[in-house]
């Protein structure tokens, strides 16, 4: 019982199963005694590539008879059959000869080990081929093309009235005659024709044929009885479409050929809708249809051919096509056209793309841009793509930007390929509303991997990062540009960059972003700062601030540095005045941040207070930036009176801060000195066992390490600011008190360690 | 062999619903689509039985039993599967992302949070994996364990 419960199942299996994503030609027509090549498409997955590939014949109740597969021949097929699998096109093509009227029949074309769940079902049919057949003429004709039918007729009916008419029912209507008549279907297109008197018959031609033209024909020479009558049997074979196979989200091209005798005429491609008619979908007269705004492309190729491509392929998109040429642009009845069918192949490896994405003005945009893994060598485009002329010009490439468009994407525009990922990122800041569009990601590999992106502009909104427009540095000087990111970027790797044609070369910045604000965020704290020292003439130019989250890019800030000679004595005022606080702090600073590495960890809490002093003079010389700024756009005078009182301010709040600071030292210091103790007691211990009799020299190794780290410390700091320097002599006082306290807490353990006397093993010197 | 009756009724029930849903396959919307347990969830709106006026959503849920298939798909010596459990909850959890709005900002979100658990029991094998099991081979008096596939036409290293 079960197994009858079992064959039930099975054989409602092929009804239920899901839509499957093959595709091939629906319906098949060939005359007798031709052949046939059917292409069957599969999803380009490693397992499709590596299945069998199948075709079978359908029976009854379901069972699909393997006729053909990549092992097998029936013997029905020996002989004339072929099946050969095209992987890297991700299709594979049956090739039947000899065709019979008994291969005519419903059939599968499917992928796998049972003849199951992956298939397209194809229907041939073999019609009769040209000649006669009981006493009739059959003649097969192709849409749009031209048909000859030849009606002989007797001498004695050579002077008649030849005509040709078309069996309706019961009636014979008259489709054109010798006179000149031609039915209102066939105008312009039937005609009658005798070569010459001699000979015995003559020629009924009907150009661009149509499918309703398929029926019986009779052909009359002379209408009485005496009359000749042929009868004629005209078969329209139909129109077998291009097969495209697109998957979801990713794009397809249709390649149209068009007869050289239209090449000059419009090009158009159109969508064949559920009440027969063709809509078009775009042409090149300037129509394009809504549903393909921004995803559609049309590029005119040579001798008349042209390709339509779409990307972001949706499900509703797929159906049939019709491309051609007329001269409005429009698809006409009888017209030569070419037929597509279009399947979008839901089971994609087509990654997701975000196809909106939002910029506000002056704010930065990172486009990412997937391309096929294989195409790794290739070349990667990005192009705009242009409503009116119905192009996509390029703007940048992986080899920099595209000359020609260059212009108005100076210091804006980056392709940033990274190898390995599968996709190139493009950035394009200083946003205007200008730049709202649809943009294409190309590559000169594998077409199906394109994809759109829109790009919204919004407006009324701050741009993330911010970062002066515009710096000008002095030669020969320091330059110091900060750039202010917002906390939502605090997880993200902040850096500079400086913009060329060619892409945007990462250079080493400085964050300033205090560790301790892990916690809590201040805005004005994401800091992260350009240095350039000294600043020579090559240093013009445009340079980036960005953030980067792992390998994707962020927002961009871009900044136009300039570059100019020191000439006038009030110009250098503001210069000093200007720059001198970023500049003395800078220098050491840098440098700290190189020694940190190199030293000791229990050092870094003792360089905190070093950096933290920095952090006040920033903001400090962010004013002095702005006040001198202003200043130069006015007179000199103007200039020193407002920077003197703003250097006094300036000093003042130094003052404050050193105060502040000292206060603030003394709790940092208990830290410091007690990261100093857990450190030192677990070096000493080590030490005690090595020079277990001599207390003191364990503890005086010590101090000398410590001694020469914070030496340097102090040259750095003696650099610094006088504020800074006035700690310094307290600091060493408190340094040699912590060294009088370590020591004591060394002999105190070491004193411990000798009366237990433990020896753990040898211990490295 | 109560059990087994029981079990042909209901994939009985289900054929029969199939049956009855296969005609429109294209006005039907596809909620859930499990290949791992063989389970589809699909809806159509259809005017409903009492009130010809009125439209009703219906949901159809194919399933398709693999009886022969192992406990453990990825061991052939498991017993055979008997016991069938689908979670229509767990079914229906959309794992695909999708593009939402924040801040003005387009973002690609996933639409369930438990989306991360990869630890479905599967009934039948995803052609896209490849499936690897150790057998015996004795080879001149030695005996050693060798890997091979289940599905070698997954297991292509492309």
């Amino acid at each position: 019982m079960s197994l009858f419960f079992l064959a039930c199942l099975l054989a409602v299996l092929p009804v239920v199963s899901m839509k499957s994503p093959i595709f091939g030609p629906q319906e098949v027509s060939r005359v007798e005694g031709s052949s046939v090549s059917i292409k069957c498409f599969y999803p380009a997955t490693s397992v499709n590539r590596h299945s069998r590939k199948y075709w079978c014949k359908q029976g009854a109740r379901g069972r699909c008879t393997t006729l053909i597969s990549d092992i097998y021949f029936s013997k029905d097929y020996e002989g004339r059959a072929n099946i050969t699998d095209f992987p890297e096109h991700n299709m594979f093509v049956v090739d039947i000869g000899h065709l019979t009227q008994n291969d005519t029949g419903h059939y599968k074309c499917g992928v796998g080990i049972v003849n199951q769940g992956l298939y397209f079902d194809v229907n041939l049919e073999v019609i009769q081929g040209p000649g006669l057949q009981n006493g009739i003429r059959v003649y097969t004709a192709d849409v749009g093309k031209k048909v000859i039918i030849n009606c002989p007729f007797t001498s004695e009916n050579a002077m008649q009235r030849k005509s040709v008419c078309k069996k309706t029912g019961k009636q014979c209507v008259l489709v054109t005659d010798s006179t000149g008549y031609v039915s209102p279907d066939y105008s312009n297109r039937a005609e009658i024709t005798i070569q010459d008197t001699s000979q015995l018959s003559f020629s009924f031609i009907i150009n661009r044929v149509r499918l309703s033209d398929a029926g019986k024909y009779v052909c009359q020479a002379g209408d009485d009885s005496r009359g000749d009558k042929s009868n004629v049997d005209l078969k329209v074979l139909k129109p077998e479409p291009e097969l495209l196979y697109g998957d979801l989200r990713g794009s397809a091209t249709f390649d149209c050929t068009v007869d050289p005798e239209m090449a000059r005429l419009p090009k158009f491609l159109c969508r064949v809708n559920k009440d027969k008619a063709c809509e078009v979908v775009i042409n090149t007269l300037g129509t394009r249809a809504q549903a393909f705004d921004g995803r559609i492309l049309i590029t005119l190729k040579n001798q008349g051919s042209f390709s339509v491509h779409i990307t972001g392929l949706r499900k509703e998109d797929a159906g049939s096509y019709l491309c051609g040429a007329h001269s409005d642009g429009e698809p006409q009845e009888g017209w030569p056209m070419q037929a597509w069918q279009l399947f979008v192949n839901e089971e994609t490896t087509i990654p997701r793309i975000v196809s909106v994405m939002k910029g506000v003005v002056g704010g930065s945009v990172a486009m990412p841009c997937p391309y096929q893994p294989k195409d790794k060598n290739s070349q990667k485009y990005w192009c705009r793509w242009d409503e009116q002329n119905s192009g996509c010009p390029q703007l940048v490439s992986n080899e920099g930007l595209v000359k020609e468009q260059s212009k108005p994407y100076e210091g804006r525009l980056v392709l940033h390929e990274e190898p390995g990922n599968g996709t190139y990122t493009v950035i394009l800041n200083q946003l205007t509303t200008k730049d709202a569009g649809f943009y294409w990601c190309l590559t000169s590999g594998d077409t199906r991997w394109w994809f759109t992106v829109e790009l919204k502009i919004v407006e009324g909104r701050e741009p993330n990062l911010k970062a002066p427009e515009k710096a000008i540095a002095w030669l020969g000087d320091t330059l110091k540009v900060p750039c202010h990111s917002p906390c939502k970027f605090f997880s993200y790797e902040k850096y500079w960059c400086k913009w060329s044609n060619k892409g945007c070369k990462v250079l080493p910045s400085q964050n300033e972003a205090s560790r301790q604000a892990s916690v809590n965020c201040d805005p004005n704290n994401q800091l992260t700062s350009l240095i350039l020292n000294p600043v020579t003439k090559e240093d013009a130019g445009w340079y980036w601030c960005g953030v980067k989250d792992g390998p994707q890019f962020g927002d961009t800030v871009a900044v136009y540095v300039e570059v100019k000679e020191k000439a006038k004595a009030s110009h250098d005022v503001s210069q000093v005045n200007a720059a001198a606080p970023g500049k003395e702090v800078i220098e050491p600073r840098v440098k700290v941040i190189e020694n940190q590495v190199i030293k000791d960890p229990s050092l870094f809490a003792e360089d905190k207070p070093v950096k933290d002093s920095g952090k006040p003079e920033d903001r400090s010389k962010a004013s002095a930036d702005t006040g001198s700024s202003a200043g130069q756009g006015g007179s000199s005078t103007v200039l020193v009176s407002t920077l003197v009182p703003l250097a006094l301010v300036l000093a003042l709040g130094a003052m404050a801060v050193a105060v502040v600071r000292a206060r603030h030292r003394r709790n940092v210091d208990r830290v410091s000195i007690g990261s100093y103790r857990t450190d030192f007691s677990m070096t000493d211990l080590e030490n005690s066992r090595d020079f277990g009799t001599n207390d003191n020299m364990g503890a005086s190794t010590i101090t000398i390490t410590q001694e020469t780290s914070l030496g340097g410390e102090d040259e750095l700091t003696a650099t610094t600011e006088d504020t800074v320097e006035t700690q310094e002599p307290k600091k060493a006082k408190r340094s040699s008190k912590e060294e009088a306290d370590m020591a004591h807490t060394a002999f105190l353990l070491q004193a411990n360690n000798m009366a237990t006397n433990v020896q753990d093993g040898p211990s490295e010197a | 062999m109560k059990k087994h009756l029981l079990f042909w009724a209901v994939l009985a029930i289900f054929v029969k619903a199939v049956l009855v849903t296969a005609q429109d396959e294209d006005e039907r919307t596809v909620l859930a689509d499990n290949k791992c347990k063989c389970a589809r969830v699909t809806s159509r709106v259809i005017p409903s039985p009492d009130d010809p006026t009125q439209e009703i959503v219906e949901r159809n849920i194919r399933i398709i039993v693999p009886v022969n298939n192992r406990e453990n798909i990825s061991d052939p010596t498991s017993p055979l599967r008997t016991k069938f459990v689908y979670h229509l909850s767990e079914m229906c959890k959309k794992c695909d992302t999708t593009q939402v709005e924040l801040e003005n900002q387009v973002v690609t979100a996933t639409q369930s949070n438990i989306c991360d658990e990869d630890n479905e029991t599967c009934y039948t094998y995803d052609r896209n994996k490849c499936y690897t099991n150790k057998v015996p081979f004795s080879y001149g008096g030695k005996t050693v364990m060798v890997e091979t596939a289940l599905t070698p036409e997954s297991c292509y290293p492309d």
